[in-house]
């Protein structure tokens, strides 16, 4: 069948594989000498080459709290809200707005469950379960006016990741590398880590989150997980040692390059060209999985040794891959979806994300890396101010986040709800605003970067996003 | 009912159908949304705290507590719980009444009984010789005889395979849905039909399945047999006469040669649409039987292969690649129809799902080796050795796969338990047949390829291949983990055949990483 064969040669290191001459006729020894060396750290190839604007961020981090965490009880304050406890929700707010799981039930003001507090110099209102992230209020940007257009958690996550509802496109990882290109020889350019918590049911995630869409596949996410296979097929067979396995793809790269000579196939230099990343990675992931030769210190800073599938481990992980050069790390965590008990689970949560996500804002600072990666943490939706029972429905007219570093002013905040926190009124973020600003932020015009589907030009903004000038440093 | 020890619901609720649902009696925390609220009214009455988990205990309720007067009738009864696990056992009535004494008894049966049996009717007098009949000792042996019989026709009704029927009901309303608001009721009502510019069913009244079914295949339809003859051409030569195959409108592609494609989906229709015929048709033409070796005279007069002047060269599609290794391998399951199967998936791939949390549970035997076209398709978690392949989610409409070209098929062809048990299933096979290292090259080659190796390429494996005998002898522990991977079991054999076969099995992995073995041409 036709298909679209990937359309610049390039593989996802951005390497150009047009050049298959210096493969005719060498055997195995020579071969891994000629493949070109990633010694220095250079900038991956990407389409947009050079960048539009001058970059802020080289890299994003997206610490997706999955399930909707409700902004009532994170970063938006409203003591209105609690003032008018088990009060009817005044109409004029609900009227004709989408409603989730409490159709046709009698909506009342359900109060904050937990108390905020001013955090830093800058005195950032935050909830008081989160006083890590109360640590680093000063290099935070907290959006208050987040809104989207899908009520449901699939949707919703799809909106969050490609900009639109319907399914089938790109999500900003695999817009990125195809954009920047990716800076590590061995690992993917778009790395997606899970967790599950504790607190509440754990809405699930579809691989689809990650893929990418109508781009070219190299593009996609690529889930490292905490099992035996961090990678999917990672590990050689049993009883194959690294240098029987390097054996076997030597073999198999000399007699392709043998077909190669022979055939004018540009598949098979890309081919041979991925087994050599392929044998890189199954070096790369174990040891990026690996955790044990982090200082003491780093593993009290996170709150975890590592190694055991929680958040917290992920978020490490998240360190050390913006370290190695990838552009795109996105974790999921599968926590946040309280429709019940909105009170204990959001404690329950609240212990599992906060120490570790201020952790891996301080340690990409005192590493250097803040300046240049960007932080955003945040869900695909919020919670209702109507209570649920116990516990707060899905709500997408205004929700929160927040950002750090790669170019973000850091002690501030942007937009507001109203009242009793159920509508963005001040600074309405659409999530293709959000995605026009990282974009921005990665060096790229959002309108500038687009691929053709389907008989036009796509892009992750489609046809909206504004960059939000306002919160840039 | 019984409540888990370890996880027990944090509310358990009754709830009484009378009319309505608004008869609820609740015990422990006040989670269920059912009913006022906070009233302590009899559409949402507490009954106290939760009864002790662990041990079957009766939930009691008085009627007249949650709202019910004397001869109400209840019709209706729900069993509510809020998280955790139970066991919900029998339920029943406490009663006085003496006519519901005389348990299991209807209304109409005790109403027949109340009747002299002289005045009874004859439905009456039918009533009670039912009944009488079902408790007779006498006609024990005839009831049991009865109850063998419907077993067996039950048992016997069971084996037959089922269709899905869907019966229908009373058509509902479709409207347009102003912008796909789903919630928007303002929209025109529409009835079923075809697309306006293709033209209209030609029906009676409301149009039918049947009656779409019929226009899709009709013969003044061209487009249908077209459109499937197109894409197995595109499927055998790599491109369709039409490129844009799934497009034959206004901004589709042109056929490159129309009236080929013409003459084919007029014979496709014309012989009953016996797609088997037209494949053979396809694969025994001149043009199907090219080589795929680039000529340089053609570069100028069919560069992209438009006019099929050559054959094409592609990758195999994502099934196909899992195929040819076990067919090459000897393992390939060619059974036709029946259930999905599940190969070999990676430990707890499925553990993002939930609703419910599942794990892949492997076939076993030969089911392990089934084309891939039989394997169970979990489209929010594809199976990632097709995934890896470019094979579709199916979660839409997928007409052309990409080809990509990506680490992870490295990893798949090297790593995948599959494909290690099909080299090692491979090998064995050629230790077989040939009697020496050259001849069991050849043969391999001529297996996998459908050709003689060259003598580079001979000297390259059989280099690799004294290597790993080598290493593989002098570590035999080595070589049985590398036989054992899989359900295959290998024949018991000494140390000196292990390290044989493990030797020759990464001689069986080379090969079947290659990419000429990946690729059709």
């Amino acid at each position: 069948m036709s298909g679209s064969i990937d359309f610049r040669g390039l593989d996802f290191n951005g390497f150009d594989l047009t050049r298959r001459t210096f493969l005719r006729g060498v055997g195995g020894a020579a071969l891994a000498s000629l493949l070109p060396a990633q010694e220095t750290r250079g900038r991956g190839r990407g389409v947009v080459d050079p960048p539009h604007i001058a970059p802020r961020a080289r890299r994003v981090i997206h610490l997706c709290q999955a399930g909707g965490p409700s902004h009532l009880e994170t970063l938006d304050f409203k003591p209105k809200l609690a003032e008018m406890h088990g009060e009817k929700m005044p109409e004029s707010f609900t009227a004709g707005q989408q409603i989730a799981q409490l159709q046709g039930i009698e909506l009342r003001c359900f109060a904050p469950q937990h108390p905020f507090q001013r955090y830093g110099e800058s005195g950032q209102s935050i909830c008081s379960l989160f006083p890590g992230v109360g640590s680093i209020a000063d290099k935070i940007c907290i959006v208050r006016s987040m809104q989207t257009d899908q009520i449901n958690h699939d949707p919703a996550h799809t909106q969050m990741n490609t900009g639109s509802g319907l399914t089938g496109r790109p999500g900003m990882g695999a817009w990125a590398v195809y954009g920047l290109g990716n800076e590590s020889s061995d690992l993917p350019g778009y790395v997606v880590l899970t967790s599950v918590g504790k607190g509440g049911q754990s809405q699930p995630i579809a691989a689809r989150q990650w893929s990418s869409g109508f781009l070219p596949s190299r593009f996609q996410g690529v889930h490292f997980r905490s099992e035996a296979d961090p990678v999917l097929y990672v590990n050689s067979p049993n009883g194959v040692t690294r240098g029987r396995q390097r054996d076997v793809i030597d073999a198999v790269s000399e007699l392709d390059a043998i077909r190669d000579a022979a055939s004018h196939d540009p598949e098979i230099a890309t081919r041979i060209r991925q087994y050599e990343l392929a044998f890189r990675m199954q070096t790369s992931v174990p040891e990026l999985m690996d955790v044990s030769d982090e200082p003491e210190e780093t593993f009290e800073l996170y709150g975890t040794r590592g190694g055991d599938g929680t958040y917290a481990a992920n978020c490490l992980l998240a360190r050390r891959l913006a370290e190695r050069g990838v552009r795109f790390i996105q974790l999921y965590h599968r926590a946040w979806d309280h429709h019940s008990n909105v009170k204990g689970s959001m404690e329950i949560t609240a212990k599992e994300v906060d120490q570790a996500s201020a952790a891996l804002v301080i340690d990409l600072e005192r590493r250097g890396l803040l300046d240049d990666t960007l932080v955003i943490w945040g869900g695909e939706f919020g919670r209702t101010p109507m209570g649920q029972g116990s516990g707060r429905d899905h709500h997408i007219k205004g929700f929160s986040l927040w950002m750090a570093g790669g170019g973000v002013r850091g002690g501030i905040s942007h937009g507001e709800t109203d009242e009793l926190g159920y509508a963005a009124t001040v600074d309405a973020v659409h999530v293709n605003d959000l995605h026009a600003t990282l974009l921005h932020l990665l060096g790229i015009e959002h309108e500038r970067l687009t691929f053709p589907h389907q008989g036009r030009d796509y892009r992750l903004t489609d046809v909206a996003g504004r960059v939000l000038n306002e919160i840039l440093g | 009912m019984r409540l888990d020890l370890d996880d027990p619901p944090q509310t358990v609720m009754l709830q009484f159908h009378s009319g309505g649902w608004s008869h609820r009696a609740f015990w422990g925390d006040d989670e269920i949304p059912f009913g006022t609220i906070g009233s302590d009214g009899p559409d949402h009455r507490p009954h106290g705290a939760l009864p002790a988990t662990g041990e079957w205990v009766r939930l009691s309720v008085d009627p007249a507590n949650v709202g019910f007067e004397p001869g109400a009738v209840i019709d209706g009864m729900a069993f509510t719980q809020f998280g955790g696990r139970a066991h919900w056992d029998r339920a029943g009535i406490v009663t006085a009444d003496p006519r519901l004494r005389l348990g299991g008894l209807s209304a109409e049966v005790f109403a027949a009984f109340e009747v002299a049996p002289e005045a009874r009717s004859a439905e009456q007098s039918e009533l009670v010789a039912a009944h009488y009949r079902n408790l007779a000792p006498a006609l024990a042996g005839a009831r049991e005889r009865k109850a063998t019989l419907e077993d067996e026709h039950k048992k016997l009704e069971a084996t037959f395979p089922e269709m899905l029927v869907a019966m229908t009901g009373e058509p509902r309303a479709m409207r347009v849905l102003p912008r796909g608001d789903g919630m928007n009721e303002s929209g025109a009502e529409v009835a079923p039909a075809v697309p306006a510019f293709l033209g209209t069913l030609d029906v009676d009244g409301r149009a039918t399945r049947l009656d779409l079914a019929r226009w899709i295949t009709a013969p003044e339809n061209p487009l249908t047999a077209r459109v499937f003859v197109n894409r197995l051409w595109g499927l055998f030569h790599g491109r369709g006469l039409v490129d844009s195959v799934g497009d034959f409108g206004m901004q589709g592609e042109w056929p490159s040669h129309p009236e080929l494609l013409d003459r084919i989906a007029l014979d496709f229709t014309g012989s009953g649409w016996d797609v088997r015929a037209l494949v053979r048709r396809l694969v025994t033409t001149r043009t199907y039987r090219q080589s795929s070796e680039w000529r340089a005279d053609l570069a100028q007069e069919d560069p992209s292969g438009r006019l099929f002047a050559r054959q094409s060269r592609q990758r195999l599609q994502a099934e196909m690649v899992r195929d040819t290794a076990l067919a090459v391998s000897g393992l390939l399951n060619r059974r036709v129809g029946g259930p999905s199967v599940k190969p070999y998936q990676p430990r707890r791939y499925w553990a993002q799902l939930n609703f419910p949390k599942r794990e892949w549970q492997v076939s076993s035997g030969t089911d392990l080796y089934r084309r891939g076209l039989y394997t169970f398709w979990c489209r929010t978690f594809l199976h990632p050795s097709l995934e890896a392949f470019d094979a579709p989610t199916r979660e839409e409409c997928t007409v052309s796969r990409n080809l990509s070209n990506t680490p992870q098929q490295a990893l798949v062809l090297l790593n995948d338990p599959t494909y290690v048990e099909a080299a090692r299933a491979f090998a064995a096979q050629a230790l077989a047949l040939g009697d020496d290292d050259d001849a069991r090259i050849d043969w391999i080659f001529e297996h996998a390829l459908v050709r003689a190796p060259t003598e580079q390429e001979r000297s390259i494996l059989t280099a690799l291949l004294i290597d790993h005998r080598t290493q593989y002898a002098a570590d035999p522990d080595a070589a049985r983990a590398f036989l054992d991977m899989g359900a295959l079991t290998t024949p018991a054999t000494g140390d000196a055949e292990a390290s044989e076969l493990a030797a020759w099995a990464s001689l069986t992995r080379v090969v079947l990483n290659l990419s000429e073995t990946l690729t059709r041409s």
